[in-house]
């Protein structure tokens, strides 16, 4: 965990001593899609967001972004087995989780100037994502923990309260290409909606 | 400078609300697990797994099946502590499943050889890795198919783990003769388990968890004469 610390302290720190630059927490809801809703059809309540980004003029900026979100379902869903020559199934509880980490280089394009109450912006996240995919069920868990790399285009709004409080509000689609076998075989890749809000702040 | 100083004031308010949400934010997650604890209870973790041969015809009739549970224990070993009180349960609750799907048990060993025996055991011990069945003496003289030499695994070999009080019900095609390993073909195995490692409402457990073996197994049942 030493490494997310590390980056939650650059992020802040970086964010915070920059001429032009604005930090951001955020709490994210996320909504699975595609192979991760076939594994884990609820959303995930359960979500963090961390941001910098460093403005190179009044309507772009660069960053960089990290998250987590937690997904995780307890069913009783019956388990097939295929395999050469024979076939089968497995019953029980289950319990699934996956564990996403986005970890992005970012760039955003805003409308507006500096000084607007509400300002929206569009953009895309490209870095790698950190899955940790487990299911348990009975005495044993088996676990898939893959990097991958993704991409995550976004639109928000950045909405001005006073001088120094500023929220935001964006909606992010995550989507993590495939980087081997996921628990239940076939591709691992990973996709899921991603709605976010927080605080920024910001130095001018 | 008054109103300058109460503006500053409330200025610095919002801040520490922003960091303070952010803190509580950062907080909440630091001190989150990766993997929520659900509570589970002690029946939660019982599983019933089956495999079976795909190529195997099930269609088939009359099954032969010992009146006792086979207790398998550690190598060296003469004596198990599980008590024989389930036995019956576990046995009559398979024949109830056999005869709904429409198989006959043949009892009478004078009559024509059985299509298929099942046979039921439990394990008194934990064990890891590959899962094998030696022979069980056991069958020996018992009647239609002379000394029984034991018998393979569905398809070959599956590596799972297995615990103290797991019920194994096996379904065994005495035509499915293995020449190499002088082993018995399973053509359909439920493995129910640690069901009867615990008290705690063992006899639903037993029952339920032999009915979900079958339910999950569709493809089991005597269908009538092709």
């Amino acid at each position: 965990m030493k490494w997310i610390y590390s980056i939650i302290i650059l992020l802040l720190v970086s964010a915070s001593v920059s001429a032009q630059s604005m930090g951001s927490i955020t709490y994210n809801v996320a909504v699975p899609t595609d192979k991760l809703d076939n594994y884990i059809d609820e959303i995930s309540w359960r979500g963090v967001g961390l941001e910098g980004r460093w403005f190179q003029s009044s309507n772009l900026s660069f960053g960089v972004s990290f998250g987590w979100n937690v997904f995780d379902l307890r069913t009783g869903d019956v388990i097939q087995i295929k395999e050469d020559n024979v076939g089968g199934a497995v019953s029980g509880t289950q319990l699934r989780y996956v564990n996403t980490f986005p970890m992005l280089a970012t760039g955003h394009y805003y409308t507006g100037k500096k000084r607007d109450q509400a300002r929206f912006y569009v953009g895309a996240g490209v870095g790698t994502y950190y899955i940790l995919q487990r299911l348990e069920i009975g005495l044993v868990a088996y676990e898939s923990n893959n990097w991958h790399f993704g991409l995550a285009p976004e639109a928000g709004v950045l909405v001005t309260l006073s001088r120094e409080v500023t929220m935001i509000f964006n909606v992010k689609y995550n989507y993590a290409f495939s980087s081997g076998e996921a628990l239940g075989g076939g591709d691992n890749d990973v996709q899921y909606w991603g709605f976010n809000v927080g605080f920024a702040w910001q130095n001018w | 400078m008054l109103n300058t100083y109460r503006g500053q004031t409330m200025k610095s308010k919002k801040k520490k609300l922003v960091v303070l949400f952010s803190l509580i934010m950062l907080l909440s997650f630091v001190l989150y697990s990766c993997y929520p604890d659900y509570g589970l209870s002690v029946t939660d973790y019982d599983t019933v797994i089956t495999l079976f041969d795909s190529d195997a015809n099930f269609n088939k009739q009359t099954y032969a099946m010992p009146d006792s549970v086979v207790h398998f224990v550690d190598e060296g070993t003469t004596e198990d502590d599980i008590d024989r009180s389930k036995d019956q349960l576990i046995l009559s609750t398979v024949v109830n499943n056999m005869t709904a799907l429409g198989y006959t048990r043949v009892v009478d060993s004078t009559a024509a050889a059985p299509a298929f025996a099942v046979l039921v055991g439990v394990t008194t011990t934990e064990q890891y890795g590959q899962v094998y069945y030696p022979g069980w003496g056991y069958w020996y003289g018992w009647g239609w198919w002379g000394g029984y030499p034991g018998w393979g695994y569905p398809g070959g070999s599956v590596t799972y783990n297995f615990t103290t009080g797991t019920i194994f019900i096996t379904m065994v095609d005495p035509t499915k003769l293995n020449p190499d390993t002088q082993t018995y073909g399973a053509i359909w195995l439920a493995r129910l388990n640690g069901i009867i490692s615990s008290s705690v409402n063992s006899n639903q457990r037993i029952t339920q968890g032999i009915n979900s073996a079958f339910d999950q197994s569709p493809y089991l049942g005597y269908k009538g004469s092709n």
